[in-house]
């Protein structure tokens, strides 16, 4: 067993911000949404995580929209879903309780995303936070401009208005404890015509931990423009389920994903 | 090498502080076949040993004083059981940690600290760390050979690298942060990063460290 005197020093520099696979389901089925509705079944959770993580995506998102409770099958379900990610994995989506948290942390996930729960009681980050550690804790927020209030933060998958300002609950969100935030542009939603990035560097410039952007990138440009207003890393769904004018359902993932890179493509059923 | 088809015990310490799901996976696709340790009393002293773990530094000093392990883990170190520390488990390698009271193993003489809230130009530092970096460890780093690839990183606390590369043979940096990536002492080694979520590049990684550790005890 021989070891050099000196330390080896990584280099770095060839490390890229992450790109995140944000994958939305409906009561357990594969969706994509435009502006939060107008859902359409797209496949099978469980064969699209497969097939990210055999194309060595960065990261998983998974968000269910159904608006119910975590409870026993569907716990049973994600647990099946998380089997298959060979990566870091997150779940979001009907968490309410410390007991919710700790059953998704147990079915795989790295890290829990809370929401809706946050504006009723924003000690669950805290606690979960001093569980998990405040890398597992992602609080995610939900943004629509409408021309009677602007741009606020809006609830339960973007039903329900709320009247924080966005950057003050990002603020209080980090305070809380959570380690990430995931910032949801519910306008540009399934546009494909790039992140709100105001927002997004509005909220980057308020806070010290990792943001993510979400929701409108569906090129490799709208990626790097979210990097460039501050994002630490940024997810898209649209852009890699789905495929040309007629939103055809065809999973890609290219290598180098911030440049477009090579694609290597999949159907998803 | 071992031979195909052969399959490996290493037993999975289990806290009971975070998680140890993601790691049992990993092993059980690599065709292990992990044992998972809730007391070191039904442990005995051969198999190589996994100390995974996320969650809170002090939580998992109380549960290594209060369950028993230390002095289990102890006697495995030095009767040279391969050990394999995992993000928090390979900062329990260490003497102790910002992150708040109780001590570590002590095995790796240093600490570990906060990341500071700016980073080396005086810009805020984003932290949690989190994300992909490259993985290009020269030979001598690991006592088996490993492929370069690139590993997951989620980490607020980092292990205070030393210049004296016995212990800390393979560093990073993140916001110019130096710290240590690897950490090693007789045959336990740290890792900061995560394998069992880096791809098939933590998998080889890890099937390299069991073709080792079960060579080791063999």
């Amino acid at each position: 067993m021989t070891v050099g005197e000196e330390p080896y020093l990584q280099p770095t520099a060839l490390a890229r911000p992450r790109v995140i696979v944000a994958l939305t389901t409906l009561n357990g089925r594969l969706v994509r949404t435009r502006q939060f509705s107008k859902p359409m079944y797209v496949g099978d959770p469980i064969n699209a995580v497969k097939i990210f993580s055999d194309k060595g995506a960065d990261e998983l998102v998974l968000l269910e929209i159904g608006g119910k409770p975590l409870d026993g099958p569907r716990e049973a379900a994600i647990r099946d879903i998380a089997s298959e990610a060979l990566m870091p994995i997150s779940y979001g989506g009907g968490i309410r309780t410390v007991e919710h948290v700790r059953a998704v942390i147990r079915c795989g996930f790295e890290k829990v995303i809370l929401n809706t729960v946050l504006h009723e009681n924003l000690g669950l980050a805290t606690q979960s936070a001093a569980e998990f550690g405040a890398q597992a804790v992602v609080g995610a927020i939900e943004v629509k401009t409408t021309w009677l209030r602007g741009k606020h933060v809006r609830t339960c998958c973007g039903r329900r208005s709320t009247r924080i300002p966005v950057v003050e609950w990002a603020r209080r969100c980090v305070d809380a404890g959570c380690g990430e935030l995931l910032i949801t542009s519910i306008d540009a939603d399934g546009s494909m015509g790039g992140y709100d990035l105001p927002l997004v560097s509005e909220v980057a410039a308020a806070v010290s931990v990792p943001v993510i952007a979400l929701g409108g990138a569906g090129n490799a440009g709208h990626l790097q423009a979210a990097i460039a207003a501050g994002a630490s890393a940024v997810a898209a769904g649209s852009m890699f389920v789905l495929h040309g004018p007629r939103r055809a359902v065809l999973i890609t993932y290219p290598e180098d994903p911030l440049n477009g890179g090579s694609a290597g493509t999949a159907g998803v059923k | 090498m071992i031979q195909a088809g052969k399959k490996l015990s290493p037993r999975v310490v289990d806290l009971g502080v975070g998680n140890i799901g993601s790691v049992l996976k990993m092993l059980t696709r690599l065709g292990a076949r992990a044992e998972v340790l809730t007391s070191p009393r039904d442990a005995g002293r051969d198999a190589p040993i996994v100390l995974p773990g996320v969650g809170h530094f002090s939580r998992a000093a109380d549960a290594l004083h209060s369950g028993g392990w230390r002095s289990w883990l102890d006697a495995a170190h030095a009767s040279d059981v391969p050990i394999l520390g995992i993000c928090l488990g390979a900062q329990l390698m260490c003497l102790s940690s910002e992150e708040g009271p109780g001590s570590g193993l002590g095995w790796v003489p240093t600490r570990v600290c906060r990341f500071p809230s700016l980073n080396a130009e005086g810009a805020p530092l984003r932290v949690p760390h989190m994300g992909w970096q490259p993985f290009t460890p020269p030979a001598s780093c690991f006592p088996f050979v490993c492929e370069p690839g690139r590993m997951y990183y989620a980490h607020s606390f980092y292990i205070e690298p030393s210049a004296d590369g016995t212990c800390h043979p393979y560093q990073s940096e993140y916001g110019g942060v130096r710290f240590g990536a690897v950490v090693r002492a007789r045959r336990a080694v740290g890792v900061q990063f995560h394998p069992e979520k880096s791809h098939r590049h933590g998998m080889a990684f890890l099937r390299s460290w069991l073709d080792w550790a079960s060579k080791e005890r063999l």
